[in-house]
């Protein structure tokens, strides 16, 4: 477990790098930039940066498409996975104002982040990425400082929604809406990845809240390594992105040892070249960490690929058009190629 | 010789005696008033006595006997000699003009004029004609006035071209000739749908030069292909006699009207059809009764198309007239003499002496004095008089008007005609011209310095030489000169084409390599091995030289040195040019290869299809080694020892110099044909000369000077090809096209084909459940133990209806299908309908756990070693079958949709006999 009050931002930036490299060791803030990097990378991720940036809106989120916590914390993590200091850097503004945005929009009651729970758990996220390594003691400002919650605050009760919101469901899972009874693989692995991410942060999660969401995905995870969208609908129809969301939360609820994550990440690692034709950024998102986390030698290759498609689909804007409009698009492209700066806590193996 | 009175706009003009030209410069003057509004004319096509044509417009000329031409794609116009000039057809509004007038005058020669009559002597006829005004006319070039209007219209005459008909077939196999059309193919015909009306009177000419042997059809149905159409009214030659017959469902009849001898010979006959009656007479031109057919049918129709097909021989179609007929039988006349038709049908002997306009009376001066009739009893008129000689071109008009006479030049857009009988020209507006018809083609034989060639257009198709010219902004360095032109255009830039100077003789049979010994390299092996070379060889690829390959088609004799990200570099003595990008590239030949690889249809395919998992990740390259194994992969560089490629998304090197070849797979070339052609960067006015040593250059021309083409190739830079030695130019888009059917050009990606719940248009090809050939045969009988430990024979279950589902739990369709087909099952279980699922090779353990999982409790057989599937031929599954009562398939459904219940409860309903379960909502 690691401490996360944030001193200065070379103490944090170096812990965050410290971490993904595996041992403690000091390095420079700005090695982001070494060689490691390839330069296609970081031309096709310094170009959606840049547009993420010019497209903020003045609240501090991003319109069109699907708004709301989610799109924006989506868009939070791409500018805390670019390697650019959070608090000083060319970014920090951005930064300030996407998290100011997000925590203005949660429920100050019930902790829930806005209008389903996708935006609640990819919100969670980014939340706990931020956690610790903005800075926000002054985040807010002269009357506003009275209402606004610290990151750490606003994580905490988003934790709380989402285990109030489990316990409520039959399949301690989660759907579309806090009181569903039903529950889907694609929204529980955005509320799941949200919650392990809190719990590595620091963040108090019951065991068994992870528990009973992991058997959920047991359950669903076929022997061959599909994973359905919900009980009993669908049926196993194949869904890289599914398959991904299922080796991913296996994998960071640390559960390697179950025959259902050796299951989906040797489907997933077979299959390399198939690129999902619905929902392909979604599936990039997910494919990318689960691969990485599940067969780096498979993410290497994979990352070739994505990188040359990417290179094809990227708008002269630098943007990435999805069904949920160019702010989602543009966020999971480049969080998919993020996993080459490894800077995000959540990509932690 | 007569006055003019000029009317209207449209004037016909005369001189004195002291000649046309005169009168050509009075014309002038009034022409330039008219200029203004001629409306441009949309293309048209004029065809060369030696078979060529050219799409373009008739523009203004002042040269007598030459057609000025701008053809379509070229840019200053042609002179093309009137006697070089076989046809010019102009394009016909959607609906063609009506005349007016009182009378149809029929003029020696076969012209035709609507108006009035205005005035008569015994030297001239005096006319008002709407279009030209009034005209005088020497009274002996009158052949006919018939009313107009009276029922007895005239519809058609002609055959005014090849144009005019609606089909030729085959199209080369007719021509036009002094107004005329022609054929000696056997099987080509040619039809028009004249509209005919339930009674027409239809007079044709028909000549041959040696024994005949066709089909003349009268009443053909539209759109009938059948030779001689279905129930029609045939003229046909049966061995030495011409006979009128027709065939219909139960009756026939057939009647001789002449015969026919070897050698040259003729016909003119009239032909009374009366469809509604089912009864044709055939009378000769003097009216003498030759046959009387009547053969009733029980169809009743009205059948518009004439048709003519020549079995044998050659056949001549010289005249054609089609006029409305009242019914009236046709009587027996003098041919020969001059007459007067009345209404009634009497007919007075005589010559037409004179027109009365004031008492508006004929008087005929016949053997017993005058005669005068009213001109409202008048039916029509037959004058006596001489063949008119001199006309040399025929202006047919879009209203039927037809003259003919020499060609004073094209002025203002009106074309302006000599007409012998008028002695002045007529100014014919060109926007009201149906087409022009030389009457004494006669192809000139001028001798032309530099190379011959044959120059084809998409409409145009001009033989002549390429004169030196030079690139200009609008203007192309090939500047052709038409063998029959005067003078020579440009090309427009962008224009599509080919310069066939010479056919590049067939390809030679290719010759079976003999088995090429393989050696190991040691890198790779299995994937080289994998995909050995067949021994069933089709097809050769590439040459044996060391080689550039253009995608143009261009060969590049070279070495090549290096491929990197860019392109590939490359050394050669041709060329001072060192590199090549990637997109102009199509293939590299590495080492001499001494006996070319071949390679079967079915590996060329196999090699050649893009798995769907690869869609987004399709290899760029195809490598070949030198002993035939080809290896798709994504080339990252190459340099003198290895090459370097990405295989699978993994990074692998390779021995260059096991490397023979090597074809790109452009991603652009994926899809169909016509996009893969439509993928080369190359500007539109570019030229590929085919060289007759079998090599190809591709460039931007930019001058010629008559012997040598120059300019510049993408890739090569400056070069130059000398036109001897060009077998064919291809020119713009035509070089793209060539390119996609070149060797390496056929080596294109095709992915593979989807399955067909996904089809291209999104839309689920919804499967009727009857493809099977197992519908409607004896299911076959199986005996196979059930999970719970009993056993199913199916020959137990007749009188049954047995809905099978061969399913497995490794098959994500049938887990999904699987409950769907239950709960259908479940509806129809009071109708005797009971469901077996055939799970296929899995352990009941496994099987039980999927069973729990879904929450199913169903019938499940054990095909344990998968015979039962394979008498049900289920190679896919989800496979469900239904059985009837009798034990037969009635339905065999493979895959399952989204919305199966829907099909197997829709063919379940039919199965068990249209009834609808109470349930079934």
């Amino acid at each position: 477990m690691r401490c996360r009050f944030a001193a200065s931002c070379v103490l944090v930036l170096a812990l965050a790098l410290s971490i993904s490299a595996g041992t403690l060791r000091a390095q420079l803030p700005n090695a982001q930039h070494g060689e490691i990097v390839p330069r296609d990378v970081r031309e096709l991720y310094d170009k959606g940066l840049q547009y993420l940036a010019k497209t903020q809106a003045a609240d501090g989120g991003w319109a069109g498409g699907q708004p709301g916590p989610g799109t924006t914390g989506l868009a939070l993590m791409v500018l805390l996975a670019s390697g650019e200091d959070p608090n000083f850097g060319l970014y920090s503004s951005h930064v300030r104002k996407a998290l100011r945005s997000m925590i203005s929009q949660q429920d100050a009651t019930t902790g829930y982040l806005g209008n389903s729970m996708y935006h609640h758990g990819f919100g969670t996220l980014a939340l706990a990425e931020a956690y610790g390594a903005v800075d926000d003691r002054d985040l807010w400002s002269g009357g506003q400082k009275a209402q606004g919650r610290s990151t750490g605050e606003a994580l905490e009760l988003a934790v709380r929604a989402a285990i109030t919101s489990q316990k409520k469901n039959s399949f301690g899972a989660w759907r579309y809406t806090p009181d569903s009874t039903d529950a889907d693989t694609s929204v529980s692995g955005s509320v799941l990845v949200g919650l392990l991410a809190a719990r590595n942060a620091g963040i108090e999660v019951p065991d068994a809240s992870i528990d009973k969401a992991i058997e959920f995905y047991k359950s669903v995870t076929s022997s061959s390594g599909q994973v359905a969208y919900a009980g009993g609908i669908g049926g196993f129809d194949e869904s890289l992105a599914r398959i991904s969301i299922g080796t991913l939360v296996y994998a960071i609820a640390r559960r390697k040892d179950l025959p259902q994550y050796k299951a989906t990440l040797n489907h997933l690692s077979s299959r390399l070249e198939t690129t999902q034709q619905q929902w392909p950024e979604y599936t990039r998102y997910y494919q990318a960490q689960a691969l990485f986390q599940g067969d780096v030698d498979a993410w290497e290759k994979w990352n070739k690929l994505l990188v040359r498609q990417l290179k094809q689909t990227q708008k002269a804007d630098g943007s990435f058009t999805s069904d949920y409009g160019p702010a989602v698009g543009t966020s999971m492209s480049l969080l998919a190629l993020a996993l080459n700066y490894k800077f995000l806590p959540i990509y932690e193996r | 010789m007569a006055v003019k009175v000029p009317v209207g706009r449209h004037k016909a003009l005369r001189g004195s005696g002291s000649g046309w030209l005169s009168v050509l410069f009075a014309f002038l003057l009034v022409a330039a008033t008219s200029a203004e509004d001629a409306a441009p004319v949309a293309s048209a096509k004029l065809t060369l006595a030696n078979g060529d044509f050219t799409a373009g417009r008739l523009i203004d000329s002042d040269q007598p006997q030459m057609f000025r031409w701008q053809g379509d794609g070229f840019v200053s116009p042609f002179d093309f000699m009137q006697r070089d000039v076989v046809s010019i057809h102009f394009p016909s509004p959607a609906e063609r003009p009506v005349p007016t007038g009182d009378y149809c005058f029929e003029l020696a020669g076969g012209d035709v004029l609507f108006g009035k009559l205005v005035g008569l002597s015994e030297e001239t006829a005096e006319l008002e004609v709407p279009l030209f005004g009034r005209i005088q006319l020497a009274r002996s070039s009158l052949r006919r006035i018939r009313r107009w209007g009276d029922g007895a219209d005239l519809l058609y005459l002609g055959p005014n071209g090849l144009a005019d008909w609606d089909l030729a077939a085959p199209a080369s196999a007719w021509r036009d000739e002094s107004g005329h059309l022609i054929t000696d193919q056997h099987g080509a015909f040619i039809q028009k749908d004249f509209k005919l009306p339930a009674q027409a009177v239809i007079e044709f000419e028909i000549s041959w030069t040696s024994k005949p042997d066709f089909i003349l059809a009268l009443g053909v149905e539209a759109g009938n292909l059948a030779i001689g159409g279905s129930q029609s009214f045939r003229f046909e030659v049966w061995q030495n006699h011409l006979v009128v017959m027709r065939e219909t469902e139960n009756k026939a009849d057939v009647a001789s009207v002449g015969r026919v001898e070897d050698g040259p010979g003729r016909m003119h006959m009239v032909a009374y059809l009366d469809q509604q009656r089912h009864r044709m007479f055939v009378a000769s031109p003097a009216g003498n009764k030759l046959a009387d057919l009547h053969v009733a049918s029980g169809l009743n129709f009205n059948y518009p198309v004439i048709r003519l097909t020549n079995h044998r021989g050659n056949v001549r179609l010289e005249r054609l007239r089609i006029s409305r007929w009242n019914g009236d039988e046709p009587r027996e006349l003098e041919a020969d003499k001059a007459r007067l038709h009345r209404a009634d049908g009497s007919i007075v002997y005589g010559d037409l002496k004179s027109f009365d306009g004031s008492a508006a009376q004929f008087v005929i001066a016949g053997d017993d004095g005058e005669t005068r009739v009213a001109a409202a009893d008048v039916g029509s008129i037959v004058l006596s008089g001489e063949e008119i000689s001199g006309p040399s071109v025929r202006a047919v008009l879009r209203d039927g008007t037809r003259l003919s006479g020499q060609l004073a030049g094209v002025q203002g857009g009106e074309l302006l005609l000599t007409y012998p009988a008028i002695g002045v020209p007529l100014a014919i507006p060109v926007a009201e011209l149906h087409s022009l018809l030389a009457l004494d083609a006669q192809p000139s034989s001028t001798l032309w310095e530099g190379r011959s060639g044959q120059l084809k257009l998409t409409d145009a198709k001009l033989t002549g030489v390429l004169m030196p010219g030079k690139e200009a902004p609008g203007v192309s360095s090939l500047v052709w000169q038409p063998h029959a032109s005067a003078t020579a255009s440009p090309l427009v830039p962008g224009t599509a084409g080919r310069i066939v100077y010479r056919q590049p003789p067939p390809p030679q049979p290719q010759v079976r390599a003999q088995p090429v010994r393989r050696v190991n390299n040691g890198l790779l092996p299995g994937m080289f091995n994998l995909l050995a070379p067949t021994n069933q060889p089709a097809q050769v690829m590439g040459s044996t030289k060391c080689a550039l390959h253009l995608r143009a088609g261009d060969t590049v004799p070279c070495e090549v040195t290096a491929i990197d990200e860019r392109g590939v570099t490359f050394k050669a003595e041709t060329t001072d040019a060192t590199f090549v990008p990637h997109d102009k590239i199509k293939a590299v030949e590495l080492i001499r290869v001494n006996v070319p690889i071949n390679v079967d249809k079915a590996k060329q395919e196999r090699l050649l299809t893009l798995p769907r998992m690869q869609r987004n990740n399709p290899p760029t390259h195809l490598i070949r080694s030198f002993n035939g194994d080809f290896l798709r992969a994504r080339i990252e560089s190459m340099d003198e020892e290895f090459l370097t490629v990405e295989v699978r998304l993994e990074s692998k090197q390779l021995q260059r110099s096991n490397i023979a070849a090597i074809i790109w797979l452009h991603e652009d070339e994926l899809g169909d044909e016509a996009e893969a052609t439509g993928q080369l960067s190359l500007a539109p006015s570019h030229v590929q000369a085919l060289r007759s040593n079998g090599t190809r250059l591709t460039f931007q021309p930019q001058a010629c000077d008559g012997k040598l083409l120059a300019g510049t190739s993408d890739v090569l830079g400056r070069c130059h090809v000398e036109l001897a030695d060009v077998d064919i130019l291809l020119i713009g888009k035509q070089v793209n096209e060539a390119a996609a059917k070149l060797t390496y050009g056929l080596w294109r990606l095709q992915h593979a084909i989807d399955p067909k719940f996904v089809n291209a248009d999104g839309v689920t090809a919804r499967p009727l459940g009857t493809e099977s050939d197992m519908v409607g045969k004896p299911a076959p009988d199986f005996t196979l133990e059930l999970l719970d430990g009993t056993s199913f024979q199916l020959s137990r279950h007749k009188g049954k209806i047995v809905v099978l589902d061969f399913w497995a739990t490794w098959c994500g369709p049938c887990i999904q299908a699987m409950p769907q087909v239950n709960e259908v099952a479940r509806e129809f279980k009071d109708r005797d309908v009971e469901l077996i699922t055939v799970n296929l090779q899995e352990t009941p353990d496994k099987i039980k756990s999927t069973l729990e999982r879904l929450k199913l409790d169903l019938a499940v057989a054990l095909d344990i070693d998968g015979v039962v599937a394979g008498r049900y031929a289920a190679t896919s599954i989800p496979q469900t079958v239904i059985i009837d009562r009798d034990g037969n398939v009635a339905r065999l459904y493979v895959g399952g949709d989204p919305d199966f219940a829907d099909q197997l409860r829709t063919a379940l309903q039919s199965v068990v006999g249209g009834e609808v379960p109470e349930d079934a909502e």
